[in-house]
Order: C-alpha cells, then structure tokens, then sequence
C-alpha cells in the first residue's frame, strides 16, 4: 500500500510522513509488517492473511487509514547529527569536476555543502544509505553522466537536490564531495542504522589525520 | 553437520526473511519459492521457515556427518544419494556419510534441501537467511561452496519406521511410498498468465499500453536474479509526473525508461524510482520463483478482492496439508 503526500508548495512533507508513520504505528495493527517512509510517500507493508485472521477487510481497514489524524513530528522530537567529513582531493572524487560546472570554486562548494541542515527524508538503495535534503539551491546539479562502477564506503555525494552517503562500496552516478568515517550500517549494532529518517544532519569539516584517527579509510 | 563438497551453480541459505527493516534500507530477503520452504519444512517436522539451502539450477553437492531426516522441494531436478534417485516432497532418511548431488532443473529453477532441526546459522538482524548483495547472514554473507560445513540440530526419531528401516537395511536412503502433491499452484510456470494487480502509475501506459501489458508475452533474461526478473517483450512506455524514489514490494512491475519491464523478488532494493505499472498478485509468488531465463510469461489483470481470496484459498490447502503431515510424523 503507497500513500503519496502532495508537495504543491515545494516544502518538504518529511515532517507530516514521519508524523503519518507515527500514527499508523499508533494503530498497532498486527498485520503492519513494515513502514518505509520515502521522500513524497510511506509504503505499507502488510500481510493480507493476517488481516483477514483479524476480523478486518482491505476495504474497512483503507478506511481507517484514511481517517487517521496526523500531525507534523515537532523538531523537538528530532535526532541530530554532526557528521565528520574530509573534504582533501583523495576522497572528494568530483569537488573539482562539480564546483566547475557549478561555476564556484572548490572551497565555496564546500562552505555551502557545510552551512545547510539536512533532514533524512528516506533511508533506501542500500542498508543504511540516507537521502538527504536541504541541498542548497546553488549546488544542484545533474547526476554523472557515467556512473562510477565502486564508489568508496563513507562517501558523501550530492546529485539534484539530494545529499547521499555511501554506507559501504557501492555502484553511483552521484558527485562526490568528500569522506566520513563513521560507520552508517553494522548489523552488530543493536540499531544497525546510525541515521534513520526524520533526523537531522550537519556536515563538520576535519582533516586527514582527524579522518585517519576516527578510524576512518 | 552439513557438509558442502560442491557449490553448484548458487546454493545459499535461506529463510522466511527479515521483515520490518525495510525503512533502514534492509531487503526482506528471504527464500523465493517461500510454498516449497514451508513444504519442505513440514516434511521434516519444523515450523514452516527454518533455515534450508536453496539451490538454483544445478551442481550443488553434499553429506551429512549423522543420519539426518532431509526432505526436497521446489524445482524437481535429477538428486541422487550415492547413485540412487531421491525423491522429491517426501521425508527422506539418509544415511551418514552418503553423498547427495544435484543434477540441472528439469522444471522450474530453484529446489529447496530441508533439514530436521534446520540449517544452524547464526542469525543476523533476526534472520538466519544470506544477503547475497549486502553480504551478511546465512553462512558468510555469501553462497556455498566446497569446504563449507553447516551446524545442524540434533536428529530426533521423527518417522519411526522409516528410521527403524534405514538402520536395518544397507541402504544410503529410506523414504516412504507416498509425496505431498504438487502445491504450486497451476504447476507450470509459463502455462497460466500471472495475476497482476494495478500499479499506481498503470493509467500512464494508456489503453493501447495497458492492452500491450495484458496480451503480450515476455521472456525471462539470463540478467535476472534473486532481486528481480528482467522481462523483454513489447516495450511499453508510460507517461507519468516526475517521481520520486519509493518504497516498493516482492512482485512490483516496474518500467524503466527502456521500455522493458523489470519484476522484483525477494532480494529487492527497499525502494524504487521507476513507474510501477502493476503488482503480482502475492498468491503467485511460488511461480515467479520458478521462472528461469527463458521461460515466457504473460499478465492477467486480477482485482485486490480476488488476489485475497486466492491468497487465502490456497493458505486453507496448505494448513490441511501441514495438519496431516504433522500425523504422519509420529506415525510412519
């Protein structure tokens, strides 16, 4: 089941879809085996047996749904993160590339990628991979033309009007501006993704050694 | 103890998935033909998604290190234990030491070796089944190979005169005279057309497109794999608003900007950007597990209503089937 929200005025819903995905939690429905917010959407995942078993129908339950008040999660309600990030010529793939065709220089792309918040809107592509937005307006550009068969682990990207970190290895059209070294994913950990959506995110500059001591590669 | 003397083609270890972790990026998962895992595990007395290895094609060789209650399902391919045919969907003693070896699917792509007790692997974000993309779960993160040992249960006398008549006998394998019947659901993969429930970007297709959709045949591409079927056949194009990433499910039909359809599976990323023009219904995700490059296949429009009902039809035969064989257990 995909429920869209409309975004006539071009602000983000992200606060009324975490707002909705707490509400149907509130339902406690059985049956719910899955919630994946995305960036205009929440998909439900359901099991048909089971709301049958239930005493439901699609239909009653639809309805339901429909009818569930729903209001924006307050930024109180919010998780913040400040992530590392090293910005030098090894790990910033396509800072040259990117900042030309965007008409700057190098460093101004970078103070402009560290003076926005982020808000992850959806975590999706791969284990732990967060969209971000809030990329602002003068960094927006199309993805690569070719995309890059391995982009590295940590990577942090920029495509269109979203911001992306690559949680591991993974094939990537998007531009690549520089490296953290914390760790998105790990199964090991009792919550095995650092970011989840509705957090917000900001960027903070450190230097190769700072990178190298993080435990960062 | 479980052990692999050859890989085969794919050999993983797999079970009924880890939902509930889609909105951190992780893929259900879980085995493809999810009727043969429950089948195959009924037969040897275990709650329907313990952990089995499935085999995809051909070449997967192993034995045991104890006498061990085994059961087959899914694809039906040419099995032998120490030469001597194995039967499918039936409990199936084996000897120690016997070794058992998969010839090439006859019908279908994917075959299911269920164990008493199931495959021991660790479980990792609360399933014991293999990521083969993001590498974690089941035995490494990876597929079998030679070499590999997997811990199994204890083997408890289930079948009692089938176990008494192993130890009396030389033979490498006992199994009974009768099998469970074919459960999947119009048995062969290309016959009947696959329900397909609307997308919400179907109307795009328009009426000449969703026509196309509804009548034409597609063939299976040898690119496809445990995330998605790659169908060819007409390219259909559908007009749509730009769309934005979202989340999406095992049997969604997505079209991408070539033309040709791509149909997910388990091992399907948790989102999508690309228009879904329609929606498997989840009654024939056995058939889409059997499909291998190929075979052809067809779309019937099917309504919510009915997909249910089928759903359910066929949920109500299995648990008769699971009732019965939970008797024969104790008593054959």
């Amino acid at each position: 089941m995909l429920v869209e929200f409309d975004s006539d005025s071009g602000e983000s819903p992200c606060a009324w879809i975490q707002g909705y995905c707490l509400a149907v939690r509130a339902g406690a429905w059985p049956f719910v085996l899955d919630l994946v917010p995305a960036l205009r959407s929440v998909c439900i995942h359901y099991d048909p047996l089971r709301l049958y078993d239930d005493g439901w129908t699609t239909s009653a339950w639809l309805a339901a749904l429909e009818q569930l008040e729903c209001v924006p999660v307050p930024e109180s309600a919010v998780r913040r993160h400040r992530l590392p990030v090293c910005y030098d010529a090894d790990f910033g793939l396509d800072l040259d590339a990117a900042s030309r065709h965007l008409g700057m220089s190098a460093e101004a792309l970078i103070e402009g990628h560290l003076a926005a918040v982020y808000t992850v809107a959806m975590i999706g592509f791969a284990p732990g991979f967060p969209y971000l937005e809030g990329l602002p307006e003068g960094l927006r550009l199309p993805r690569r033309a070719t995309p890059r068969a391995g982009v590295p682990a940590g990577s942090v990207a920029i495509a269109e009007d979203l911001c992306g970190i690559y949680p591991v290895q993974l094939p990537g059209g998007w531009h690549v501006l520089g490296r953290t070294p914390v760790v998105l994913f790990d199964v090991d950990r009792p919550s095995p993704s650092l970011l989840q959506a509705g957090d917000l995110v900001q960027f903070e500059r450190i230097d190769a050694a700072r990178f190298a001591v993080l435990g960062g590669c | 103890m479980l052990k692999v003397l050859r890989g085969g083609q794919l050999a993983s270890v797999q079970d009924g998935g880890r939902p509930g972790l889609q909105a951190l990026g992780v893929t259900p998962g879980g085995a493809l033909d999810l009727v043969a895992l429950r089948v195959g595990n009924w037969l040897v007395g275990n709650a329907g998604t313990l952990a089995a290895i499935e085999m995809t094609w051909a070449g997967l060789q192993v034995s045991f290190t104890a006498d061990t209650l085994i059961a087959l399902t899914g694809a039906v391919a040419p099995v032998t234990c120490d030469e001597v045919p194995v039967p499918f969907r039936r409990p199936v003693w084996v000897r120690q030491g016997a070794v058992l070896r998969m010839g090439q699917v006859r019908d279908g792509a994917r075959v299911y070796l269920c164990v008493q007790g199931g495959i021991l692997t660790p479980a990792v974000l609360a399933g014991q089944g293999t990521d083969l993309r993001n590498r974690f779960g089941g035995h490494q993160g990876r597929a079998l190979r030679a070499g590999d040992t997997l811990a199994l249960a204890p083997q408890q006398e289930r079948y009692p005169r089938l176990r008494a008549r192993l130890q009396c006998t030389g033979a490498g394998l006992v199994s009974p005279s009768w099998e469970v019947s074919l459960w999947r659901d119009d048995a062969a993969p290309g016959g009947t057309p696959i329900r397909l429930l609307a997308g919400p970007h179907q109307s795009g297709l328009g009426r000449a497109g969703l026509r196309a959709l509804h009548s034409a045949r597609f063939r299976v591409q040898p690119q496809s794999d445990r995330q998605a079927l790659r169908l060819q056949g007409v390219a259909l194009r559908a007009q749509h608003e730009p769309l934005r990433s979202a989340g999406v499910c095992f049997g969604v039909l997505q079209l991408p900007p070539d033309g040709h359809p791509i149909l997910l599976l388990a091992d399907h990323q948790t989102t999508g950007g690309y228009p879904v023009i329609g929606v498997a219904a989840s009654v024939e995700r056995s058939r889409l597990a059997q499909l291998r490059p190929g075979d052809d296949l067809s779309f019937v429009p099917c309504g919510l209503e009915e997909a249910q009902r089928l759903l359910r039809e066929r949920e109500q035969r299995l648990g008769v089937m699971r009732d019965e064989l939970a008797w024969r257990i104790e008593h054959c």
